[in-house]
């Protein structure tokens, strides 16, 4: 059933994704292809062609939030919860099927955002020697002791934060669901609630004997090994912290939409 | 066999304001069922409960014997109230959401609705006129081999052309063994469909009886005896 929801969560999205990652391309193609044909002379067709690549790929980040929030208020919440809650599926599969799809759509709007870019700028900015070089350089830093390991962290931690960072949207809109009325100003309010309870426990935790001792002990003799280990803590904690938060978030939402759902 | 809607002590409360209170019924298979009620008197509450839409207060609601849940959704086929389909997708779209998701869905059914009231399958929803998607809706619900159909006001928002051949399609469409549950407060105009009636008013059940005792023994048609009980 799960791939199922996941089927129907991708036609719902792709329809306004794929167009979207259309425009981009299109307007990097442009870009690179106008001033071939255009003598170097005139500027602005290419001014005005930048600012426009510009403006679109900034508008595809906003519209990918504005679907990640809409998909799961209106799919939902609203009278379109009436089918959705009827089908035959578990509650929970329906916030994993919205955060999996939610989740890889994010990703690919980046890795599309950096497609266009080496449209517009390779053999110019970015020209081979540049790559090879960078090459290099990545390839020294593996050869330092532990960088892979620390490359692994920083993935894994971008990875759970960009997961917690919608499941804590999902909360909030859940949390505003169970107010009588102005269910989108509570949702805001939830999330900003959300946010400072967050911010709180975070900073408590640091209090935890050991964690802020060690990092005094640690900015008294820096050496390789020391900043290194420092590192390694820094992104579990993370990592451990935002999938805390991450797991209540899911269970918030999971709670009100089975126990507590009440749809207009 | 077991019943195939109970309630017991059924309580739900919104806030501090009752919608059902104490509600205790038992259903059987095979029938027709009007649940009718004035404005605010508990029916959509009590189908949500069945669909597992809201969580009862206190008490509880059995469909063939289990909590509404996964299972209970995959034998009930619910109309509500509201339109609850999306407007991006095709009609032709939606028949293939439903038989992907129920098993007792029949597609050739809902084709053939489709065609008798000339409706395009090929057409966006976000095309369709506000009754359309209500008669879309209908025919979607009634493809379905569902032991238990929950219709919420199925016949408020049509013209009464319309509502004639929806109730045809009720009639035309379920088997022995399904059990119908028609929530409104146009009783004249289902009176003639109907084996048993429901009276909720203010939460409770007033009165749960076949239609025939109500003829035999009142001597009243339904729609007379609600407005005696309901009398203003």
């Amino acid at each position: 059933m799960l791939r199922k929801l996941l089927k129907y969560e991708f036609k719902a999205t792709a329809r306004i994704f794929l167009p979207m990652f259309g425009i981009l391309l299109l307007a990097a193609v442009i870009n690179r292809v106008l001033p071939l044909i255009i003598p170097s002379k005139f500027q602005s067709p290419m001014i005005i062609s930048m600012t426009l690549y510009v403006f679109i790929l900034i508008g595809m980040f906003v519209v990918s939030l504005i679907v990640i929030l809409q998909r799961f208020y209106k799919n939902l919440l609203t009278d379109e919860g009436y089918l959705s809650f009827t089908l035959p599926v578990p509650q929970w599969m329906h916030i994993v099927s919205k955060l999996i799809l939610s989740v890889l759509w994010m990703y690919a709007s980046v890795l599309v955002a950096i497609g266009s870019v080496f449209i517009i700028a390779y053999g110019k900015f970015i020209t081979q020697e540049n790559l090879a070089e960078a090459g290099r350089a990545i390839s020294q830093f593996y050869q330092l002791p532990g960088t892979a390991l620390l490359t692994f962290e920083v993935i894994l931690a971008i990875l759970v934060s960009s997961i917690t960072s919608i499941l804590m949207v999902y909360a909030a809109m859940s949390i505003g669901h169970l107010a009588n009325d102005h269910r989108v100003l509570v949702s805001l309010g939830a999330y900003l609630g959300l946010s400072t309870v967050v911010q709180i426990i975070s900073s408590i935790t640091l209090l935890i004997p050991g964690i802020m001792g060690r990092l005094d002990q640690m900015s008294n003799r820096m050496n390789l090994g020391d900043i290194q280990g420092l590192m390694h803590g820094v992104m579990w904690y993370a990592v451990i912290l935002s999938t805390l938060y991450g797991v209540g978030y899911f269970f918030i939402s999971k709670i009100i939409l089975t126990r507590k759902l009440n749809l207009e | 066999m077991n019943a195939i809607l109970e309630c017991h002590d059924l309580v739900k409360t919104y806030g501090n304001r009752p919608a059902l209170n104490g509600v205790n019924l038992s259903l059987g298979r095979g029938q027709i069922v009007g649940l009718l009620g004035p404005n605010g008197s508990g029916k959509t509450t009590l189908i949500k409960l069945a669909n597992d839409l809201l969580s009862p207060t206190k008490g509880e609601i059995l469909i063939d014997g289990k909590r509404p849940g996964t299972e209970t959704k995959k034998i009930i086929s619910y109309l509500p109230e509201k339109t609850y389909l999306n407007d991006w997708m095709k009609v032709s779209q939606l028949v293939t959401f439903f038989a992907d998701f129920y098993t007792d869905f029949r597609p050739e059914k809902a084709a053939d609705m489709l065609g008798r009231l000339n409706i395009n399958p090929n057409d966006k929803l976000k095309m369709l006129s506000k009754g359309t998607k209500e008669k879309v809706q209908l025919i979607l619900v009634m493809s379905r081999e569902a032991d238990l159909y929950l219709l919420d006001e199925p016949i408020g928002g049509v013209d009464p052309a319309a509502r004639d051949y929806i109730l045809d399609t009720i009639l035309r469409n379920y088997n022995e063994n399904a059990t119908i549950i028609i929530s409104t407060h146009l009783i004249y105009e289902i009176e003639k469909i109907l084996d048993h009636v429901i009276f909720i008013n203010n939460g409770q059940i007033v009165l749960s009886t076949s239609v025939d005792s109500i003829r035999a023994e009142q001597g009243k048609s339904v729609d007379g005896l609600f407005r005696e009980v309901f009398r203003c």
